[in-house]
């Protein structure tokens, strides 16, 4: 491939990154804030590599280098439906290994059970040697690949020198170290671990922003800025966050989401603990709501042909009918024709204009359709569109929303009558611009 | 004509509530859900015709009781009867462990306005009158919040759509009963050698009438027994309403239509029929006739003789703790361990390792902690199943934590 070369007639521009569960929206801006790039892609069919690849051609094309990178994210989402820390040690006290899994036995593992090793409080530096030797090579015979450690030792209760020691072991054996400052509460036993599961994906993201736009600064929005250094479980809650500096001012109290990933109500009201999937983490977050469906939710027929919605969302890869590749009937392409009316769907899901998708989509629903029993009401595919959109109503309705203290964004907003047209990147360099006029005037005083 | 997809809607309705009834004005389940451990599904039934007998709720009205003796469970768990509509009414109930006296049926909220004087008494002379204040400001403003549908609530209550909804989730019933082998199984158990529980479940059709009989007769009556191990069968009733839903999967449809097939003979002033004053065994038996009925229906539905186990009630805890500043709770099942939280606990000792789980936790407040182990202690797994305060074993029971006392389970999953 022939690699881009930059010519000394470019000028600078940033970058707006929205990156969500299953999709992007990338735009570049130059420094006068006109858009030189904006386009939205589908990451099961193209990777966010790839987005940014084609992003970053664009703009070299127009001979702009990105200056500044500011990212919006909601990727690590993914990542809610699985145990983590497949490659994570953990260095515990002797008597708490996997403490953490006992508030809810129900909640998903953030390290394996067997990469742990216990150290007795009364461990001296001398012993720490050997222990650490042998158990370090126990547990290479069983993860090779193990590259992160998680370190839960008080320094109350256990020798400096004998932390120091596990540290420098670990650090010759060019492993990524993760210190617990309070081992002994366990939801900083899961933050820290936590960001060691989400390094990999973190560290993802990071080196292809650093390497497609070389030499450009990464931030991303944590809390109520755009950040540099950050903890990774911080993470979690970079889109909810934006969100709310975007709108929480004035009279609007709620946001209703309703895009193609995720359907929720935000409000204007801080919780100091994060219900995860992995136990409880105390992390400050505003009041997040799902929706009784998602829009990858399945419909299917249950074993008795009872028209059902599946308990879990569908994963995102490979998506909806709609984005072409899809073999099951989700709520999404129940949509398919409202989405086929706009521009900015059909840049997203380019199989829309394609007829082959729209047989596949229609006859699909046909088997739903006729496959259901007589004895109840059969349910047509008009009627299961009523009946999502009706629902949506009554979940914004109990969780108090209404035209005057709520906002309704997202693809679908056009299900509550709103159709303002909302884009992250939009709302990306508006707050890019707050903050920069907001340092500039700090500076002149 | 409605669908079954029709539940959704009245599930989104109630869903700020964990334990909650929709009901007509006969008392006809309409919708129901449990979250809690502790099942109260026909106890809010029980509650809705006492209450529909003395005081007849009106639009408007919240009235309250939790009387053990009287349609409740326990004096912690409040039950709140309301009237949405003329045709319509919800039941639900919430738990505040600091009640530990009896309220009788009274009316707490008349035509949307707090009873002054059952406030007073029941919130203001209260030592922890802030926390009383909060748990029922609480309840009162879930309550406000079904109002916010009002057109469903208006189409809910029409006879048609009622009759609608009771033939789709009867037509749902006899769908799911048919995919399920027809027979019975009898069980006899006897808990702690006094208490004989003795259980036949059959599902069968006569007559074109699909049913599910659960016969309790030649269970122990309480004459027989001095321990006071004894319930009210609105208790019973709803553990195994559930086991009964959840077998069938009718969950998200359970209604009057299919209550109607379920046919439960419980004999008089036995163990499984007589009310304790303070419902001090509720969960107990509520959990061992589970238990049973959950083996029953798996018997009935078994495929090859080969497979056949023999009974063993499985270990399960409730533990309320409660004092002035803090509550905790923790629940040991067959399938999970919860705490809900731990404050006022240092970890000597927590760990979880080869599916077996040790604790030792340290109390450290100077304030006393109230402990009540609801739940059962089997003989079958009490070396696996232990729970220990300092070094005694204990189980159902009341106690006490005082400072530097150590709290000590071990739980293996089976």
């Amino acid at each position: 491939m022939t690699e881009l070369i930059m010519t000394k007639h470019q000028t600078q521009a940033n970058l707006a990154l929205f990156i969500g569960e299953t999709y992007c929206e990338i735009e570049a801006r130059d420094l006068d804030n006109n858009i030189i790039f904006s386009k939205d892609f589908f990451l099961p069919q193209s990777s966010l590599k790839n987005s940014l690849n084609l992003a970053q051609a664009e703009i070299l094309k127009l001979n702009h280098q990105i200056l500044n990178t500011y990212v919006v994210c909601k990727y690590l989402e993914r990542l809610k439906a699985f145990r983590l820390g497949g490659s994570v040690i953990q260095i515990t006290q002797a008597g708490l290994e996997n403490n953490y899994m006992l508030e809810n036995t129900n909640r998903f593992s953030l390290a394996a059970a067997s990469l742990i090793i216990s150290i007795d409080i009364k461990t001296s530096k001398d012993n720490i040697k050997k222990i650490l030797e042998t158990e370090f090579e126990r547990l290479r015979k069983i993860n090779p690949e193990a590259n992160k450690v998680v370190i839960h030792l008080s320094p109350s209760l256990f020798k400096q020198n004998v932390i120091d020691f596990i540290v420098s072991f670990f650090e010759s054996k060019d492993f990524k170290i993760f210190m617990n400052q309070a081992p002994q509460e366990l939801s900083s036993i899961r933050k820290a671990l936590l960001n060691a599961g989400t390094e990999g994906t973190k560290e993802e993201i990071c080196k292809e922003i650093q390497e497609i736009f070389k030499g450009c600064t990464t931030y991303f929005w944590i809390d109520n800025e755009f950040k540099t250094e950050f903890e990774n479980y911080q993470l979690y809650f970079s889109s909810d966050d934006f969100l709310g500096s975007v709108f929480f001012k004035n009279a609007i109290e709620k946001v209703v989401l309703l895009d193609i990933e995720n359907w929720m109500v935000l409000e204007n009201r801080l919780e100091p603990t994060w219900d995860s999937p992995w136990g409880n983490i105390n992390r400050k977050h505003y009041s997040n709501t799902r929706l009784t469906l998602h829009p990858l939710t399945e419909i299917l027929l249950d074993e008795n042909t009872l028209l059902k919605f599946s308990k879990n969302p569908a994963s995102s890869e490979p998506g909806p009918m709609t984005a072409g590749r899809g073999v099951k009937s989700l709520i999404l392409d129940l949509f398919y024709s409202d989405f086929k009316k706009n521009e900015s769907m059909i840049q997203l899901f380019p199989a829309l204009e394609n007829k082959n998708t729209e047989n596949k989509i229609s006859s699909q629903f046909k088997v739903l359709e006729h496959s259901q029993k007589s004895e109840t009401k059969n349910l047509l595919q008009a009627d299961i569109k009523q009946f999502i959109t009706e629902l949506i109503s009554f979940d914004i309705n109990r969780l108090g929303c209404h035209s005057k203290n709520s906002i309704t964004i997202g693809h679908l907003s056009f299900l509550k009558q709103e159709n303002k047209t909302f884009r992250w990147t939009n709302e990306i360099f508006k707050m890019s611009q707050k903050i920069k006029a907001h340092d500039s005037s700090e500076i002149q005083l | 004509m409605i669908s079954h997809l029709e539940s959704y809607k009245f599930s989104s309705i109630i869903s700020q509530f964990k334990n909650a009834s929709l009901v007509n004005k006969k008392g006809d389940l309409l919708f129901s859900k449990d979250q809690d451990p502790f099942k109260t599904t026909t106890s809010r039934l029980v509650m809705f015709q006492i209450t529909k007998k003395y005081l007849s709720p009106q639009l408007g009205d919240i009235i309250i009781s939790n009387d053990p003796e009287n349609g409740g469970t326990s004096l912690s768990r409040v039950f709140f009867i309301s009237c949405l509509n003329d045709n319509l009414f919800l039941i639900w109930d919430a738990e505040l462990f600091l009640i530990d006296f009896k309220i009788p049926l009274m009316p707490f909220l008349e035509k949307n306005k707090i009873n002054s004087m059952v406030w007073q008494g029941l919130v203001e002379s209260q030592p922890h009158k802030e926390i009383f204040s909060v748990f029922f400001n609480d309840e009162i403003n879930k309550y406000k919040t079904i109002f916010l549908f009002k057109d469903f609530i208006q189409e809910a209550s029409k006879e048609l759509f009622q009759k609608q909804w009771f033939d789709v989730s009867l037509s749902i019933f006899l769908l799911h009963f048919e995919a399920k082998a027809y027979g019975q199984n009898e069980l006899n158990y006897n808990y702690k050698n006094e208490n004989r529980l003795k259980l036949r479940t059959e599902a069968d059709e006569k007559q074109n009438v699909r049913f599910v009989k659960v016969d309790f007769s030649g269970t122990t009556l309480t004459s027989h027994i001095q321990s006071g191990f004894c319930c009210a069968s609105h208790i019973i009733e709803s553990g195994l309403i559930i086991e009964f839903s959840k077998f069938y999967q009718l969950e998200k449809y359970l209604s009057q239509a299919i209550l109607n097939h379920v046919k439960l003979i419980l004999p008089p002033k036995s163990i499984v029929t007589t009310a304790h004053k303070t419902g001090d065994h509720n969960f107990e038996l509520q959990k061992i006739v589970r238990q049973m009925m959950k083996y029953n229906l798996s018997h009935i539905n078994l495929t090859s003789k080969k497979n056949i186990k023999n009974f063993s009630l499985y270990s399960t805890h409730l533990l309320q703790m409660n004092s002035v500043t803090d509550s905790n709770l923790m629940f040991l099942s067959n399938s999970r361990i919860e705490f809900k939280n731990l404050v006022g606990f240092v970890q000597k000792n927590l760990q979880h390792i080869d599916g077996e789980y040790k604790a030792s936790l340290i109390y450290t407040s100077e304030t006393p902690l109230k402990l009540k182990i609801s739940g059962i202690a089997s003989d079958e797994d009490v070396s696996k199943r232990w729970l220990k305060i300092n070094k005694n074993i204990v189980s159902h029971g009341n106690y006490e934590l005082k400072k530097g006392d150590e709290l000590h389970f071990n739980w293996k999953f089976i």
